[in-house]
């Protein structure tokens, strides 16, 4: 039996030593350390919460033989490293197990959730890029130079205290003049479009906050650069200079700290989801916590987990795209 | 018109559309929405386990009878009925119909009756059919059904309204996992089956077309339709469902504490107050435990003043409380003079020294008030007091598991059964760490003999004679101290309307009103 060749064999080592190759590699080790560390330390960590599962479910006017009789049916009487081995069984078939207190999938139940959740953290977070982006480059443009001193100030003290404001009080404050007082938005539940203003408008807002200031320092620093003043001079147009020079330098930072914002918007909308009662993922596990319910807890912390190394791969890809020498930084 | 007039118009019709969209409410399309706190653990009545289990329960389940006012047992699956001590029999309403269609007859009642009473992990089983497994039987001819039991229990044709007795079809019991998943139709004898739901996050109920059998409860006749589609929305936050009321967004539902005010007043909305849990002082009587001695029992309740705590608590807005059960529970005793008077000089000297833990649970009053109002009343009278207020999964696991952790805490009774012998269940009988419910620790036999002469006792008068005495023996002897009822808020829009009877909700009887 003879072993074709290809006409233009890639030399080992070339393919060794590519960027992309061990860029790639690298991210997939991360992504798999991660969901390792996160099977096991969830499976760890989680059963040292105060609270029995079992008396959690049974309720305090059960007898002690009741609580007895959930915990052997829960599985909770096995030693742990025979629930880990379950546990792990399971993942490997991608079962998720069952709820500890509704009896349901646990899988069913997470991608129930998911879409709120993930609709939420999307919109929120495409909308802050809308927003953050265009003022920030505006306003590190009108003030270049020390120019418009009144518009930094102002610029700085709005953002200031909007980002002072806990978003809980910035929730309650929407939902108190936009829902209750103007009834201009529903107040709670997740049944129309129009339900997502709200609680995306209180998740956005931070967020905004940050990103603006970023991309506002991003801009005046590149502003400053030999490049741009070149540019300048060339008399090359605002739009093309901005669209050419300025952005992709201001992007990768941008990108960055978004990758990061949405990654922790996906489970950290607890606040968010609990004012405005959005049946997302936050609010599950909050429920989840108090019931004690073990699968739904350690199923939905290793979902967002994976989700957020996803998005920070994704965020990694598209930063190598947009300016590969991220890469060759890695290979370095 | 300017450019930007136009824009200001065409803004403002824009959100003037909006705020019509929702704000109508849906009394107009024949939906009901509301909400409960949590997702159902079960669509199973027989191991209904929290009030939002029943809640669903009874839009899906219907139950041989019901309690109406002053706990009246009015007709509902069956039409009449004969009890004894030890027997009652039902006579089963013609043309009753599963929702596939399957006849419910007296056959299919004794099924299901039989299937919850050898149920595993039915909590009612011993509420509803007393010690001892009862023996049912059906005879379709006479359309009757008999459960006999094994000793006497008074309480069996009250148990009889419980939701955890519903009458499960026959397809219901063929699949007991799709019974538990709500995912088995024909299991449905309710007005209401489970038309759609997403886990969690919603449910929603169709009307069966063609069912009659709702609830005789006589007086208080309906004003209105039933809902063809109940919604239900999963809203833990009660300040979220309070806005939701308010803004439209919910049509019947309930709210706690800190925004009952918030309907204060306002025409729109009819407001009822109900007891969401009775709160008591409980004491860990163990042996060699510092409330063993009745002497220090009796100078904690000395020291404690029930408005005080009924203030901290519930912001005053809870109702004082003179037993340690929802005093719409029969023969719940209502005479205050029985409770032990505050007398904090008296206390002072025996409490002095002494070293007190509280296991407290956070939601009674914000962050725990109405523990931390205890502490300090015990600390102002010399005791040196430890307080942990936590959640309540930590707090049951603490309570019935770990009797060494704790001295005293503010007990919150569900009491779901509605019965005498449910409230005494913390207080009396086997303890937890014997198998039992009883979280004090001593079994009281002579308050078992006396529910044992209640529960043979066919004469309502007499058997609440022995319960007043049950009650008193536990309060005069400081081994509870009654102190208040935790409310909750029952809030209609108007145009919509529901049935609460011994402050118990009757989600079935939710109506949609002649504007609505």
């Amino acid at each position: 039996m003879s072993i074709s060749q290809s006409p233009h064999p890639v030399p080992r080592t070339a393919l060794r030593d590519s960027p992309w190759l061990r860029f790639g590699l690298q991210r997939l080790t991360g992504l798999l350390v991660s969901f390792v560390l996160l099977v096991t330390v969830t499976f760890v960590i989680i059963p040292l919460i105060p609270g029995d599962p079992a008396a959690a479910i049974a309720g305090p006017e059960a007898s002690g033989a009741e609580i007895a009789r959930i915990r052997g049916e829960l599985g909770l009487d096995q030693p742990l490293h025979v629930q880990f081995f379950d546990y792990v069984g399971g993942l490997l078939t991608l079962d998720l197990g069952t709820s500890f207190a509704s009896g349901q999938d646990v899988s069913a139940m997470i991608l129930a959730r998911l879409p709120f959740t993930g609709q939420l953290a999307l919109f929120a977070i495409l909308l802050t890029l809308i927003v953050s982006v265009p003022v920030g480059m505006l306003v590190a443009v009108l003030t270049h130079g020390g120019r418009r001193p009144w518009l930094d100030h102002v610029f700085n003290a709005v953002t200031s205290l909007v980002y002072s404001v806990p978003q809980y009080v910035m929730a309650t404050l929407l939902v108190s003049v936009f829902a209750v007082g103007f009834r201009i938005f529903p107040a709670a539940g997740a049944e129309t479009l129009l339900s997502l203003v709200l609680p995306t408008l209180a998740l956005m807002l931070l967020p905004i906050c940050v990103v603006s200031r970023v991309v506002r320092r991003e801009t005046t620093v590149v502003l400053d650069q030999d490049y741009i003043r070149t540019a300048r001079g060339w008399r090359i147009g605002r739009v093309r200079m901005f669209g050419r020079y300025v952005l992709p330098n201001v992007i990768t930072t941008t990108l960055t700290l978004s990758g990061l914002i949405l990654a922790s918007q996906l489970g950290g909308a607890v606040v968010i989801e609990t004012v405005f009662a959005w049946p997302g993922l936050g609010q599950g596990i909050v429920d989840a916590f108090l019931a004690r319910d073990y699968p739904v807890i350690r199923g939905t912390i290793l979902v967002l987990g994976l989700l957020a190394t996803l998005i920070i791969i994704v965020v990694d890809v598209i930063l190598a795209i947009v300016d590969p020498r991220t890469v060759e930084a890695d290979h370095d | 018109m300017t450019n930007k007039v136009r824009a200001l118009g065409v803004a403002a019709a824009v959100t003037v559309g909006l705020s019509a969209c929702t704000t109508g409410g849906a009394g107009g399309t024949g939906t009901i929405q509301t909400a409960i706190n949590a997702a159902p653990t079960t669509f199973s009545p027989w191991t209904a386990e929290t009030r939002d289990d029943y809640d669903v329960s009874r839009l899906l389940f219907d139950t041989l009878v019901r309690r109406g006012a002053d706990n009246k047992i009015v007709p509902a699956l069956a039409t009449s009925w004969e009890s004894t001590p030890t027997e009652a029999s039902f006579t089963i309403r013609d043309g009753a119909t599963c929702a596939d269609g399957t006849p419910i007859t007296a056959e299919v009642v004794q099924n299901s009756l039989h299937a919850m009473a050898t149920a595993e992990g039915s909590v009612f089983r011993k509420i509803v059919f007393g010690p001892g497994r009862p023996t049912i039987s059906a005879d379709n001819a006479a359309k009757t059904v008999t459960v006999e039991l094994a000793q006497p229990w008074q309480d069996l044709v009250q148990g009889m309204s419980l939701v955890a007795t519903g009458i499960v079809c026959p397809a219901g019991l063929e699949n007991p996992e799709g019974l538990r998943r709500g995912s088995v139709k024909g299991a449905f004898s309710g007005p209401y089956v489970l038309s759609a739901s997403s886990h969690g996050v919603s449910y929603t109920f169709a009307l069966r077309k063609g069912f009659t059998g709702w609830p005789d409860y006589g007086d208080t006749a309906s004003r209105g339709k039933p809902a063809q589609t109940v919604q239900v929305d999963v809203m833990p936050n009660g300040s979220s469902r309070a806005n939701a009321l308010l803004t439209g967004g919910m049509d019947i539902g309930t709210i706690s504490t800190q925004d009952m005010t918030r309907f204060d007043g306002d025409e729109g909305y009819t407001a009822q107050r109900l007891p969401s849990s009775s709160l008591f002082v409980l004491f860990n009587e163990r042996e060699g435990t510092v409330f063993a001695d009745e002497e220090v029992r009796r100078a904690v309740v000395q020291t404690l003043s029930r408005k005080s705590f009924n203030s901290a608590a519930t912001a005053g807005l809870g109702d004082l409380a003179t037993t340690f059960s929802h005093d719409a529970v029969p023969c719940a005793s209502t005479d205050s003079s029985v409770l032990i008077e505050q007398d904090v000089e008296a206390a002072k000297p025996v409490l002095r020294g002494k070293t007190i833990r509280i296991l407290g649970l956070e939601v009674i009053g914000p962050q725990g008030a109405g523990n931390t109002y205890i502490a300090e009343a015990l600390r102002a009278a010399g005791a040196t007091v430890e307080i942990d207020n936590v959640d309540v999964a930590t707090w049951s696991t603490t309570g019935t598991g770990e009797p060494d952790a704790w001295d005293l805490t503010v007990f919150a009774g569900i009491n779901a059964g509605g019965t005498m012998y449910g409230a005494l269940s913390p207080v009396v009988g086997p303890p937890t760490e014997a198998g039992g419910a009883n979280w004090s620790g001593t079994e009281h036999k002579d308050v078992l003999a006396m529910v044992d002469e209640a529960m043979r006792e066919p004469d309502d008068r007499t058997r609440c004679g022995i319960y007043q005495r049950v009650q008193e023996t536990l309060i005069e002897g400081a081994h509870v101290m009654p102190l208040s009822y935790l409310p909750a808020q029952l809030t209609t829009r108007s145009g919509f309307s529901v049935q609460v009877h011994n402050d118990q909700v009757d989600v079935a009887t939710m109506q949609i009103d002649g504007e609505g």
